[in-house]
């Protein structure tokens, strides 16, 4: 008796402890298969989907198991993912906050990899368009113009709040009425008849008078008293208009660089929180598109003109120039591909984004001169996103110029090219650049609604949190039943995982065969997808309360190019470490850290042979200790590069304007503008010249006399530049006689 | 008691006592079962967790059958298969030993092809997030791709299997 009573107690303990073993066996898998579904969860999402997988009654089924998922809306564009999972005896509930679709360039807000500098009486805040445009959330109660909402700042290196010199530059032309306060100062060049060049110094007094500034030798430097007045005429040069009164106010996330700092003077009026980068956010490459489309040559717009090309997606080989008078306006969807944009005085470009996104790739940048505007007109709240990118990598000069007015409602994504945005243009969306400046009382808002949702371009949901939602007292559940076996004897069938997303139909902007706009509406299922060269973005109806979701362009559908691209950097850059230490585990290495790796393994080689990935990836450690102050013989070198590039340009712009047929057939109006133009040629040149003299002093000196000589040297550099910018003004003109 | 009583009481006895030691001698064959089964189930986790912390876009080159496409040059991945130290290898029909560890993922191995018929994954599937289903190689696009770790050994008690299933997904922490 005694010995059966121990057998049976045996028995029982054996199968207690094996169905113990089973149920942890089965709680890995339930752990394992919860975080499948929602893997499944997000990958919807990413489409635009809510995230809402299956349902309890009618479980999803994957790998020997059931699951589904559930969903709540956060604040903050958060969303949470719940997935129930049950594997043989186990149940078990993880639970995960994601951010769904997240811009990695939008996000960012407004940075500079190598810097940004505030200027003086800014205004730097954000918003969230879903709520209605701009103006509609402003807080009449604060001091200046603004939501009071939170905005983003960022940099890998320090973050200016400029305070030291106000100043607002404006480049000039010849005929332009120059407006200046009492009390703001001047400055300038000056061109002359005679070829003779000039630096232009003074200051308004008592509120005005109009005045022009005389030349002096060539090559020499003087100072003019200037009296100011309404308008100036036959002056080219730099006036320093209205100073802001107010300081710069700051509502917002300043994220300088990992060992870098926020520098104010502490005027500066700031509302949020500093939290620096605790390492340098990675920038993706641009995957230039290739329309079927093309233009050969340059285009001139010379009167209004809505779209270019006839499909969607075009490519101009060549610049596309708006001219003076003309509006050009660009509707969405729209891809153009081109070399630059050129906005001529008093031209217009506007972007209407309200039936699809703008993708514009500019590959040598852009120039949009002083008197153009630029104008956002889709109402902020629908706008479907205006994307500007400027690809590759920039040379000395300057690439990009913002000299307009208006309101631009977007991103540009120039992570190359120094960044200017002027006084009159508000700024609302996002812009990445090498360096960011923003001149004197500049507005820039940061629209949260392009970093999130996946709006216009393919982006990834980012996971911010996980845990794991305890059953009881415990992790995980313990069933009575085989979930599956339970189901089957109710007569439920598991839905096929990737077909559990609840959402079935679909309205999707896309662009035909013939490359036409179109769009569908119904069962994704039956979307003609051999009749569509692209899909632009796709909304999706919520069978729960037949609600339509806002528009997403699903992650998959264009980022191919720019993924692998990427994908093919970390990849050649762990190839290098791998190559270098065959122990190292480079597959669970992180892209950070490889860089950093890499930049070891490099240091003191000559990478210029190396692939452009592993060049960028060793540039930029290196930029990691770059400041916006950097080493006088590095300037100064920098700047007669830049000095002799603008006159090689300048000197190309006269042999075009010498061979203009208006010399000989209106000689009238045309001499006094190629004499001037021909001036500005000689003043680059002397300016050239002299920013050469100045590097050589530069090199050659140390201390306090070198970093004059750098100085002077950047001085007659920017000069140079001004002076091939008024000779490209004045052959815009010739052209336009 | 008579010598019938005693004979029927030394039966009972016997035979108690062998099925109780054979239910003891079970219980030790089938505890060192169990010690098997923990090592194939901790070797499956720790290999979906070495799948994770790999880069998502990189799982496929990485762990499939060809090594002519190995993200950081050929053949410096691992492979679909890996060796359990504690278990012993199942034994094919010619007595060669079948890798203990196995990495499965849609596809043949060099090409991961949406539009496949593949039920234990799910396929077809849409998995490079287009939301349409295509032809063709997306081994260098994809973001979603289903994957099952097993784990076959030969046990003490013959030869055991154990899977787990779950996903790769192109999802990234937030970055701070």
């Amino acid at each position: 008796m005694i010995i059966a009573s121990l057998g049976a107690g045996l028995v029982q303990l054996h199968t207690a402890i094996d169905k113990r073993h089973e149920f942890a066996i089965d709680r890995r898998r339930a752990l394992y298969l919860a975080e499948a579904g929602l893997a499944e969860a997000s990958f919807a999402v990413s489409q635009g989907r809510s995230g809402v997988i299956a349902s309890a009654l009618v479980p999803a089924g994957f790998g020997r198991g059931v699951y589904w998922v559930e969903t709540d809306d956060l604040p903050g564009d958060r969303l949470a993912l719940r997935c129930t999972a049950q594997v043989g005896t186990a149940e078990f509930v993880v639970r995960t906050m994601i951010v769904p679709n997240v811009n990695p360039i939008t996000s960012l807000g407004f940075f500079g990899s190598d810097g940004v500098n505030i200027g003086w009486g800014s205004v730097v805040d954000g918003y969230h368009s879903a709520s209605g445009d701009y103006l509609s959330q402003v807080d009449a109660a604060l001091p200046v113009l603004s939501t009071g909402d939170m905005g983003l700042l960022g940099s890998d290196s320090d973050i200016v709040l400029n305070e030291t010199s106000p100043t607002d530059e404006e480049f000039l032309g010849l005929d332009t009425t120059v407006t200046a306060l009492a009390g703001a100062s001047l400055s300038g060049t000056v061109t002359s008849s005679a070829g003779a060049w000039a630096t232009l110094a003074g200051s308004t007094s008592g509120g005005s008078s109009g005045g022009t500034g005389a030349g002096a030798g060539a090559g020499t430097r003087s100072t003019f008293v200037m009296s100011a007045g309404p308008s100036l005429t036959a002056f080219t040069g730099v006036v320093e208009t209205t100073v802001p009164t107010l300081p710069t106010h700051v509502y917002g996330r300043l994220r300088p660089g990992a060992r870098s700092l926020v520098r104010s003077g502490g005027l500066s009026v700031i509302t949020g929180d500093v939290d620096p980068f605790e390492a340098p956010p990675t920038l993706p490459e641009i995957s230039l598109p290739t329309p079927t489309e093309y233009l050969t040559g340059s285009v001139d717009i010379t009167a209004d003109q809505t779209g270019i090309g006839v499909n969607v997606e075009t490519w101009v080989q060549g610049d596309i120039t708006v001219g003076d008078g003309a509006t050009f306006t660009i509707e969405g969807p729209s891809v153009i591909r081109c070399e630059t944009i050129q906005l001529l005085a008093s031209s217009a470009i506007e972007f209407d984004d309200s039936a699809g996104p703008i993708h514009i790739y500019a590959t040598e940048g852009f120039n949009f001169r002083p008197g153009s505007t630029v104008n956002s007109i889709a109402s902020e709240d629908v706008a479907r996103g205006t994307y500007i990118f400027v690809p590759g990598s920039a040379s000395e000069s300057d690439r990009i110029t913002i000299r307009s007015s208006g309101t631009f409602h977007g991103a540009l994504y120039a992570p190359d090219d120094i960044i200017r945005i002027p006084q009159n243009l508000h700024w609302i969306g996002s812009a990445v650049g090498r360096v960011l400046f923003t001149a004197p009382g500049t507005h820039i808002t940061h629209d949260r609604r392009m970093t999130v949702g996946g709006n216009g371009t393919p982006a990834l949901p980012e996971q911010a949190s996980w845990q794991v939602v305890p059953l009881g007292k415990e992790v995980a559940r313990q069933l009575p039943i085989d979930p599956v076996f339970a189901l089957a004897l109710r007569g439920v069938t598991p839905v096929p995982s990737a077909q559990a997303a609840i959402e079935t139909d679909v309205e999707i902007s896309y662009i035909d065969s013939t490359g036409q706009p179109s769009t569908y509406t119904g069962a994704l299922a039956t979307f003609p997808l051999a009749s569509a060269q692209r899909v632009v973005g796709a909304r999706w109806t919520d069978p729960r309360d037949g609600t339509v979701r806002s528009w997403a362009t699903p992650a998959g559908v264009e980022s191919t190019t720019a993924l692998i691209q990427e994908r093919k950097r970390i990849r050649a850059l762990k190839a290098i470490i791998l190559n270098n230490n065959a122990t190292v585990d480079v597959a669970t290495l992180e892209d950070n850290v490889a860089v950093v790796e890499v930049a070891a393994i490099m240091a003191g080689l000559d990478v210029s042979t190396e692939p452009v990935e592993v060049q960028r990836a060793v540039q930029r450690v290196d930029d990691a200790d770059v400041t916006l102050l950097p080493d006088p013989v590095e300037t100064a070198d920098r700047a007669t590069a830049m000095a002799d590039e603008f006159y090689a340009k300048a000197q190309v712009i006269q042999t075009a304007a010498e061979a203009l047929p208006i010399l000989g057939t209106n000689p009238v109006a045309a001499d006094p503008l190629i004499i001037a133009l021909r001036a500005a040629v000689n003043d680059c040149d002397q300016a050239a010249i002299d920013a050469r003299a100045r590097a050589t002093t530069a090199n050659a000196s140390t201390g306090a006399a070198q970093d004059t000589a750098a100085q002077e040297a950047a001085a007659f550099a920017e000069t140079a530049m001004k002076l091939c910018y008024d000779a490209d003004n004045l052959y815009a003109q010739l052209q336009a006689l | 008691m008579s010598l019938v009583e005693v004979m029927v009481s030394l039966l009972v006895v016997t035979v108690a006592t062998y099925i109780l030691t054979y239910t003891i001698m079970a219980s030790v064959a089938h505890s060192g079962s169990k010690r098997e089964k923990n090592i194939a189930v901790e070797a499956a986790t720790n290999m979906i967790e070495r799948l994770r912390a790999c880069p998502p876009q990189d799982v496929f080159s990485l762990y499939n059958t060809v090594g002519t496409d190995d993200p950081y040059g050929a053949t410096t991945g691992p492979g679909d298969t890996f060796d359990v130290p504690g278990l012993e290898p199942q034994r094919d029909a010619r007595g060669n030993p079948i890798p203990i560890g196995q990495i499965l993922m849609p596809g043949n191995g060099a090409v991961l092809d949406e539009s496949l018929t593949d039920a234990q994954f799910g396929l077809p599937r849409d998995l490079d997030g287009s939301m349409f289903i295509e032809t063709g190689d997306c081994s260098n696009r994809y973001i979603f791709l289903p994957v099952i770790v097993r784990i076959q050994y030969r046990g003490k008690l013959g030869d055991r299997n154990v899977e787990i299933a779950t996903v790769v997904v192109d999802v990234q922490r937030t970055q701070s």
